[in-house]
């Protein structure tokens, strides 16, 4: 269900993922999805100050394969809230998908922040589903941002 | 639709069943398993089969011959227990879990 995981990160009722990379978005003149024109990313390695008002693109150590019978919902940590950086997800992960959890990390806070290797900014719960699901065809499969 | 709670996330994620951790965990605590001997139980997970010296050595904990003689004494009051087993190896006794401590060799080991 969850490789590279730590025993450790599974929780009361969750499981807490680990940051393994980050990635900065480089300015375009314009992003149109309806013309698959999307920004082009960049790894930066960690540790990295985030300044005030900088967003990037998170990729969790951990991999999902999310068996057919779960789905899971993604929640930001209150580490994330009580430091001041907002984290944006895609909110549910999907029955079928396979592939590390991928989430945004915005600095919120005037402070800078400094994100590093292991840090814990995002959890999910696992719900149990009643009936059959579909399993997920996505162009994201296996992690990849964009 | 419910949500999956810490011991069937174990189970889902780890493979581990607590109940089946409870028996082992159990012959630990009678068997006077301090802080030290954690990080003994611990390297055997990660080395086993292997004998009383070299694990001392690859933990790096003191070999001397007290040492040695208190680490062999509480290996086989758990082997009395059923938790651990000794084999000769090249004519050097080596240890290892048994398939009773199995699933707490697993469990170390994440």
């Amino acid at each position: 269900m969850i490789t590279n995981y730590k025993t450790e990160n599974i929780r009361s009722c969750k499981y807490t993922f680990r940051l393994g990379e980050i990635f900065r978005h480089t300015s375009v003149d314009l992003v149109d999805v309806s013309q698959e024109r999307f920004p082009q990313l960049t790894e930066i390695s960690l540790p990295y100050v985030l300044q005030p008002g900088e967003f990037v693109i998170g990729r969790t150590i951990e991999e999902l394969d999310t068996p057919l019978d779960l789905m899971s919902i993604y929640a930001a940590s209150s580490l994330s809230i009580r430091i001041g950086l907002n984290i944006l997800s895609g909110g549910i992960n999907d029955p079928g998908y396979r592939g590390n959890a991928i989430f945004g990390i915005h600095n919120v806070s005037q402070n800078k922040i400094k994100l590093f290797y292991g840090m814990e900014l995002l959890h999910t719960a696992f719900l149990e589903l009643k009936g059959k699901a579909i399993p997920v065809q996505t162009r994201y499969m296996g992690g990849k941002i964009l | 639709m419910s949500v999956l709670a810490y011991s069937e996330l174990l189970k889902r994620i780890t493979g581990i069943d607590d109940h089946q951790l409870e028996e082992p965990f159990k012959i630990l605590s009678q068997n006077n398993t301090t802080q030290s001997r954690c990080k003994i139980i611990k390297g055997l997970a990660l080395y086993e089969p292997i004998s009383i010296g070299n694990l001392l050595r690859k933990s790096e904990l003191p070999r001397g011959g007290g040492s040695y003689l208190t680490v062999r004494k509480y290996f086989l009051s758990l082997e009395k227990a059923g938790l651990l087993e000794k084999y000769l190896l090249h004519n050097r006794a080596v240890w290892r879990f048994s398939k009773n401590g199995e699933h707490l060799r697993k469990y170390l080991l994440t």
